[in-house]
């Protein structure tokens, strides 16, 4: 009762101005609302371009490929064992190093480093997680133990994957505490240990192939990119080439692609004036995650299904349009790949301020990582600095940036979208008319992803 | 997990290379030779690093690490070294609590310290309460000293906003004018402006002609601005987030050259570069700033601004356009010398004597301006557990900040709301 009172007048009388008029308050002085039409106006003309491109040249575009053969050391296993226990030395880190998230290597690592990072650095070089997940080198120690691989039901499809995908999600959107290096490690621990079962169990390709939500995420987003490192070659494809021929997703599997926009969508989402005004929280007074954790767990949750429902309304409706004989279930199974490109840019252009301060941090961790004062990078005296969130020309330059790599995600999502509607359907010009829609929700969430990173934030 | 605190962090460890360093050019150094015992005073930092108080948060780390540095140069506290455990508390009330029952209970520390917003020292102060954990706020928050928290919980580093708003009244009325339009956020923040410098504006013989409500979620101001009264002489604003630029661009647009005089709390534009596009038309108005964020030839304050690493404009030595949270994050530095001098005056040896530390503060009154206290001279109240202080009013000169007044102490006194010293230990 004494706890609610107090509650209450906490609510009543607040201290200090809370929210803080930096980056977005520089962001609402920039004419944001003309690189949102400009930007629409992109990917909606890339569109219009694309229906005049012939047939082969798209074709062309998807099969041009070069390998260039390289000579590798046998590294693999060294390669992954340092992998594993690089990753069980950072849960150690969680539970025995420094409280501060931002002195821990833990979640400098795995929120910084890895989430934004590495995922920029997979889209660049391709499929790194396929050499660097903490699983391949247990596994293949574990296997002989467990006897033959349990055949894993079709029906379970990514179905796992989906549900690790938006559990990771929930834990760094709505749990109260993600940064902590202690909860954070259980998290990951948890997670480690039962996909290491599964793996085990169920055999770790077919596992890390629909099981494991990382390594369907890193797969495809290693594709969107221009190379894919398959030791011991290197192949080279025209960016967004590689996601064109691959084969139909079930219903779990494109439910997966939407997450992966989804749930960054819904990370930005859930801190602008728009959302908090929708739950009823003062933008300018936010409570805290802790009182705001079933609406967003919902909002995730509605945002997701929401985005699935358009998705998957926009190519149905653009089958019947054109009158295709290609069924809905193919055609959403298979353009769901053309996503991709979109979730990366997003997911890149989200997080990119997170990764330049954060990333400073990451910098001093590494440089001791130990405590002990070393400076193993030669960094000398270093403080973290985030003038270029207050400084309204770098705010513009980051703008601009992010700007950027909205549009030409999307412009590749609806190159990749039209050659995988040429590889659907023989008739050209039915393809085209079948993508009108989804082309039309493209140009829409450009709008959508600008608007997100220049609204008015208050969470 | 419960036995985290005995294991080696990155601070810790780097104050026992400062030790060493200290040892080896003994410049200022004072051997921990004293103590019975050499084990550190723990005291657990209760730091916003993440949600919303994270950019505050980012100083008030800096500005703790160098009081803590400084401490233990000088040999600190009853000849203990010093050790600051931080601990996240996400800006957010639930996790706060959480936080303060780790300090009191895992990582064993001696009290808590060091939290700003309000809404997490509200949901914090009862657990730190019950664990009777000391619980040292920096926050401005008038929570302490409106009784609504308990003896466990003090503010002695830094003035509370009731405090600050009304002792801007007099300086306002005899130097702005007298008739004063109010322009503020439409909740609790903005309404505890509106109604402190209302009453005290009335007592100095001026009045509130206008107020003028904004709803927290406006992103667009001009339609407000018409409602001003022609003959306001004084438009006092404390717009916060991050629609205030767009604020202050459109007051200025819609004015031009020929405005009213203008009042406004630093808090608006705390960490922000006054040279920013748009703020020129602040040239030539007036703020309050706790401390003010351009040097002012203090020595004291000098030298706060060297050891935290920021130079004669408020920004980062490291950056000269990282501008820092200057009004607010003294009270950190000023916290940690005023427990410091406590556990001194308590003989303070454990947590066994964690109510003899309430007491030996409770029973502090005046703090005269020096390193310890580099803001300007204090005077604590041990009944409310407040501190009082002088408050500075600073004009916008050439995209600068210079003071030109500074209240008397007197001039933020109010009645006592509360007692705690009735409350048992």
């Amino acid at each position: 009762m004494r706890r609610a009172t107090l509650f209450l007048m906490a609510v009543l009388i607040p201290g200090e101005a809370a929210a803080h008029a930096a980056e977005r308050g520089l962001i609402m002085l920039l004419p944001t609302g003309y690189y949102l039409i400009g930007g629409a106006a992109a990917v909606a003309v890339t569109f219009l371009a694309l229906a005049l491109a012939r047939k082969s040249w798209i074709s062309a575009y998807c099969a041009a490929e070069v390998q260039i053969p390289l000579t590798v050391p046998r590294v693999g296993r060294v390669v992954q064992w340092t992998a594993c226990v690089a990753f069980l030395s950072l849960i150690f880190a969680g539970f025995a190093g420094s409280r501060d998230p931002l002195v821990n290597p833990l979640p400098l690592v795995i929120w910084t480093l890895w989430w934004v990072g590495f995922t920029a650095l997979v889209a660049a070089l391709g499929d790194l997680w396929r050499w660097l997940n903490p699983w391949s080198a247990p596994v293949r120690m574990l296997r002989p133990i467990a006897g033959p691989p349990v055949v894993l039901p079709e029906w379970v499809g990514y179905w796992p994957a989906v549900l690790s995908l938006l559990s990771f999600a929930w834990f760094e959107i709505v749990h109260i505490a993600p940064d902590d290096p202690a909860r954070l490690a259980r998290a990951a621990a948890v997670y480690w240990l039962a996909h290491l079962i599964a793996m085990v169990i169920y055999g770790e390709d077919t596992w890390r192939a629909r099981g494991e939500a990382f390594s369907v995420f890193f797969a495809w987003i290693g594709r969107v990119g221009s190379s894919a490192l398959a030791f011991p070659g290197l192949s080279l494809r025209l960016p967004g080439a590689a996601l064109t021929g691959l084969p139909q997703l079930p219903l779990s599997g494109w439910l997966f692609a939407v997450a992966a926009i989804a749930t960054v969508t819904f990370d930005g989402l859930s801190g602008t004036f728009w959302w908090l005004g929708l739950i009823g929280v003062n933008p300018l007074e936010f409570p805290g995650r802790s009182a705001v954790i079933a609406q967003n767990t919902i909002g995730l949750l509605a945002t997701w299904i929401a985005m699935a429902a358009a998705f998957a309304g926009s190519v149905w409706l653009g089958g019947r349009l054109a009158r295709s004989p290609v069924s809905p279930g193919t055609a959403i199974g298979r353009l769901a790949l053309s996503l991709l490109p979109i979730a990366l840019a997003y997911h890149i252009a989200h997080y990119l301020p997170v990764l330049l301060v954060n990333g400073q941090y990451a910098l001093l961790a590494t440089t001791d990582p130990l405590g002990t004062g070393a400076d193993w990078l030669g960094l000398g005296p270093w403080q973290v600095t985030t003038s270029f969130l207050t400084d309204l020309q770098q705010v513009e330059t980051i703008w601009q940036i992010q700007t950027g790599v909205i549009v030409v995600g999307h412009l590749l999502a609806v190159l990749v979208a039209h050659a995988i509607a040429l590889n659907l359907d023989p008739d050209p010009r039915r393809a085209l008319i079948a993508q009108v829609p989804l082309a039309g929700l493209m140009v829409l969430y450009t709008v959508l992803g600008l608007w997100l990173l220049s609204t008015p934030t208050g969470a | 997990m419960t036995k985290t605190s005995k294991l080696i962090n990155r601070r810790t460890a780097l104050k026992g290379l400062g030790t060493t360093a200290a040892i080896a050019t003994g410049a200022g150094y004072v051997p921990f030779i004293q103590a019975q015992s050499s084990e550190p005073i723990k005291i657990g930092f209760q730091v916003h690093r993440t949600g919303i108080g994270a950019a505050y948060g980012r100083w008030y780390d800096r500005t703790t690490e160098a009081a803590a540095k400084l401490i233990n140069e000088h040999g600190g506290i009853n000849g203990r070294p010093v050790e600051i455990v931080a601990e996240d508390d996400g800006t957010d009330p639930k996790r706060g609590a959480e936080v303060v029952e780790k300090f009191a209970t895992q990582h064993n520390c001696d009290i808590a310290f060091g939290t700003l917003f309000s809404h997490v020292v509200i949901g914090s102060a009862p657990r730190a309460g019950e664990l009777k954990i000391p619980y040292f706020v920096v926050s401005e928050g008038h929570h302490v000293a409106s009784g609504m928290l308990n003896r466990y919980t003090l503010q002695p580093g830094i003035t509370d906003v009731k405090s600050q708003v009304e002792s801007m009244a007099p300086w306002v009325s005899q130097n702005l004018g007298k008739k004063v339009t109010m322009i503020f956020p439409d909740f609790a923040f903005g309404h505890d402006h509106r109604d402190y410098f209302s009453a005290a504006i009335a007592a100095q013989g001026g009045e509130v002609i206008e107020k003028i409500a904004i709803p927290p979620t406006e992103t667009a101001f001009f339609k407000y601005f018409p409602k001003i009264p022609r003959e306001t002489e004084v438009l006092y604003h404390v717009m916060v987030g991050p629609g205030v630029l767009t604020f202050v661009k459109e007051m200025g647009e819609f004015y031009g050259q020929d405005r009213p005089e203008i009042f406004g709390f630093i808090d608006s534009l705390e960490a922000v570069n006054m040279k920013s596009p748009g703020l020129e038309f602040l040239e030539g108005t007036h703020f309050w700033e706790g401390n003010p964020r351009y040097a002012r030839g203090s020595a004291h304050d000098d030298f706060f601004r060297e050891k935290v690493g920021v130079d004669a404009t408020g920004a980062s030595v490291t950056d000269a356009k990282d501008v820092s949270t200057y009004a607010h994050m003294f009270g950190c530095w000023e916290t940690l010398h005023v427990v410091k001098a406590g556990m001194e005056e308590a003989g303070y040896a454990g947590p066994q004597d964690r109510a003899k530390l309430i007491e030996a503060v409770e029973a502090m009154s005046i703090m005269p301006e020096s390193q310890a206290h580099p803001q300007g001279p204090k005077v604590f109240n041990g009944k409310t557990h407040q501190v009082f202080g002088q408050q500075h009013i600073s004009k916008v000169e050439g995209g600068a900040m210079k003071v030109v007044h500074t209240t008397a102490i007197e001039d933020s006194f109010y009645p006592d709301e509360v007692d705690y010293t009735d409350q048992p230990l």
